[in-house]
């Protein structure tokens, strides 16, 4: 019998994976917060904690992973995220604990993928390294820098306005950009605006759809 | 000062603004009063050839540029070497200077630090004002009454909620029709269709709704800024006439020896006097003229002396120089005005921020917040058709292939429940009245932050017992967000206490807390990279600082 933890603050999508590792015969407790998860382990200890990336205000699943490990150095962690680039959701990303297996939603063509990685976990919960940074996709090839500057066009700011929060001059932005275009193939043409090009390339990464 | 701490204090745009400067100063200041800068061509080329040496070592050398001393030794530097190359270009061509080597060095030290600081703190300092003045328009737009009018609604963002909503009754009955017998085949098929519905429907809406942009405040325009900050004006005594005086006394004693230069300076000096007490008078008589006044004082105070140079030879037998007066003409007005500007943005922000508030249409500042609300509407309802509605469904069909490929008749059944139940929730909840119902809003309470992270880390939050204006208390609510969370994810701590108490100079914010405790005492000052420093730098007009010790660490944030 394995006991999972599943933390999402979507109650829809945390029941169904709750429900789904029910009927497969995990034994299985679900909660919205942080709060919540840490007040429910110091009664249950669970072998398994699979936590959504995104929990609202406050920790995230990578904070609350942190935490579960503190109280029960063992467990298993599965993290759950609607980003192949978890840097594109625009937060500072601490390193992710030892062992954590990493499952982008889209990807989780069904559920059975789930259940063998909890498996997976559980055998062997802290197995590899602790990685700094979850990339993935076609901005894995960008540099933390350049993924911040381009999240920050996506915000809409000016070059000038990047320029002086990040405290360096136009030209660097403008060729930083030049160079994020570069690296997602983005060409410059007479017709097409990289700028524009990038802010799309931005959106549709957030949102993509997984590979067929 | 600070503001010059950084490259971008030495930007190509400040640069382009001192090749002016720089070549006048070669080409009027260097030769001697009977040679003919027109006739010989040779001082343009050292012109040229020094300006370029200039701005080629300050381009090579800005990025060192992180403190107040860093940005003189890099102008000191290319300073020097624009010098050098003055000195190098004149022996080449054999022209003829009045001084030696080294005064012409010197000079050129001397006018590339005034000519290049002057510049870049307008600059700086013109910035630093239109991003205040940015804010208080964000300000003025996000507390005018038209952002809390719930029946603004973005005409893209409704059609796209009424699209949504016949989409998911559609999906209901799709759903519902195929899922009849409970067999693997009918699991799959409905899988498949929930699948092709998010991918046809639902993720193309989202994305039409992310790519919406958000209408931008208007920007400050140079002009405005520098009507309102002459109209009101009058320069200080002490920061700028005395600098002119001192810039008339160096210029006068070098060219023309201690005595006359000392009898110019007093010319200057008693010109000034008459034209101030002028001024005075003239500015009380006729109200509103300043903006003339002003800079016509600035210019006046220097022809009598510009005079004393062209006909100087009629009292100290001294030959006429032409260039002494184009320079006095220039340079002391220059001071003057550039001095007092920066000066006037320094000292008088608040009040002038208080003219441009008076300055707001609020017909336009109405409008704009109606169109930003529209265009934020439209955003957070394309996020939560990602996060939320798109999560869901994608579950839902990950559910019913996983029932297809059991061919368990217990589980495909009990699926089928969940799934026809949930998606009449889902069809239920998101299709409300209003189109927002679904998206969370509301003024953000400080102890959520508290209880978030309750059991990783205890926070005790101390507000003012003043109310904070709702600009102050969004921004502070994200400096304690970003300052908590760096502190747990970065420092480790678990026992953290902030502080917030209003100050003689705004708002002071101090996070402290028990991470780090081992580590040896070091300082974070607002140079330190990083998007939080960064962010805390832009937020607090570079006035935080962090720092570590035995027993953790502490953040300080003004606001002002």
């Amino acid at each position: 019998m394995v006991n999972v933890l599943v933390v999402d603050d979507h109650l829809f999508a945390g029941t169904t994976i709750s429900d789904s590792l029910t009927g497969r015969g995990f034994t299985c407790e679900r909660v919205g917060t942080a709060r919540d998860a840490l007040a429910l382990v110091s009664q249950w200890i669970p072998d398994v904690a699979v936590l959504d990336f995104d929990l609202g205000l406050g920790p995230s699943g990578i904070d609350l992973a942190h935490a579960l490990r503190k109280v029960q150095p063992n467990i298993g962690v599965i993290l759950l995220t609607s980003y192949r680039d978890i840097r594109l959701a625009g937060k500072g990303i601490p390193r992710v604990p030892s062992g954590t297996r990493i499952f982008c939603k889209q990807d989780l063509e069904s559920m059975e993928i789930l259940h063998q990685g909890i498996l997976s976990v559980r055998e062997l919960p802290l197995a590899g390294p602790g990685v700094k940074l979850v990339a993935a996709g076609p901005t894995s090839v960008l540099t933390d820098a350049q993924v911040e500057v381009l999240l920050a066009l996506g915000s809409g700011m000016t070059t000038a306005a990047i320029a002086r929060s990040r405290e360096v001059s136009d030209s660097a932005i403008e060729k930083m950009i030049s160079r994020i275009g570069e690296s997602l193939n983005i060409l410059k043409g007479s017709d097409s605006n990289v700028r524009v090009q990038l802010i799309s390339t931005l959106n549709q990464l957030r949102t993509q759809s997984p590979p067929a | 000062m600070k503001l010059l701490a950084v490259p971008s204090a030495l930007s190509n745009f400040v640069l382009s603004l001192f090749i002016l400067p720089g070549f006048l100063a070669v080409l009027i200041t260097i030769p001697r009063s009977d040679q003919s800068v027109l006739a010989s061509p040779q001082w343009w080329y050292t012109a040229v050839l020094s300006q370029a040496a200039f701005t080629l070592a300050v381009i090579l050398t800005r990025r060192f540029v992180h403190s107040i001393s860093a940005f003189v030794i890099v102008v000191i530097f290319a300073g020097t070497l624009r010098g050098s190359i003055i000195v190098a270009s004149m022996q080449f061509f054999d022209l003829e200077s009045r001084g030696t080597p080294i005064t012409r060095v010197a000079s050129s030290i001397l006018v590339s630090v005034f000519w290049i600081g002057l510049i870049s703190l307008v600059v700086r300092w013109f910035n630093s004002f239109a991003v205040e003045y940015q804010q208080l328009l964000e300000t003025a737009v996000n507390t005018s009454k038209s952002t809390k009018n719930s029946e603004v609604i973005d005409e893209n963002a409704l059609n796209s909620w009424l699209e949504l909503r016949n989409s998911l009754s559609e999906l209901n009955s799709e759903t519902k029709n195929i899922l009849v017998a409970d067999t693997a085949t009918e699991m799959q098929r409905a899988a498949a269709v929930i699948r092709e519905s998010i991918d046809s429907r639902f993720r193309p809406a989202s994305h039409e709704l992310l790519a919406v942009a958000v209408p931008a405040a208007p920007r400050l325009t140079l002009r405005n800024i520098l009507r309102l900050t002459f109209d009101p004006w009058h320069p200080p005594v002490v920061r700028t006439w005395i600098p002119a005086i001192v810039v008339v006394a160096v210029g006068s004693i070098v060219r023309t020896g201690w005595d006359v230069g000392a009898t110019y300076t007093t010319l200057y000096a008693i010109t000034l006097i008459v034209c101030l007490a002028a001024s005075i008078a003239l500015s009380k008589k006729i109200r509103g003229t300043t903006l003339v006044i002003t800079p016509l004082l600035c210019v006046l105070t220097a022809m009598p002396l510009a005079l004393a140079w062209v006909v100087g030879d009629l009292i100290f037998s001294t030959p006429p120089d032409y260039a002494g007066a184009a320079i006095i003409s220039i340079q002391t007005p220059v001071t003057v005005i550039g001095i007092a500007f920066i000066n006037r943005l320094d000292r008088e922000r608040k009040q002038a921020l208080d003219l441009l508030r008076t300055h707001i249409d609020m017909g336009v500042i109405e409008e704009l917040a109606s169109r930003m609300l529209g265009a934020n509407q439209v955003s957070e309802l394309g996020v939560f058709l990602h996060n939320s509605l798109q999560s869901e469904l994608l579950a839902l069909s990950i559910l019913l292939s996983d029932a297809a490929k059991s061919a368990d008749p217990e589980v495909m059944n009990k699926t089928k429940g969940i799934v026809l139940s949930r998606l009449a929730i889902a069809q239920e909840s998101n299709t409300k009245t209003s189109p927002w119902s679904c998206l969370t809003k509301g003024a953000p309470n400080f102890m959520d932050i508290c209880q978030a992270w309750e059991g990783i880390a205890t926070i005790r939050i101390e507000l003012p017992q003043r109310s904070i204006d709702p600009r102050r208390a969004a921004t502070l609510y994200r400096i304690i967000e970003e300052g908590v969370a760096n502190a747990i994810r970065h420092g480790n701590a678990d026992v953290i206490t902030v502080v917030a108490e209003f100050h003689t100079d705004g708002l002071r914010v101090t996070i402290s807390d028990n991470g780090r405790g081992h580590q040896e005492l070091r300082t974070q000052t607002p140079q330190s990279t990083g998007a939080g420093s960064r962010w805390f730098t832009q937020i607090s007009h570079s006035t935080w600082t962090r720092e570590h010790d035995e027993e953790g660490t502490i953040l300080r944030i003004n606001l002002a």
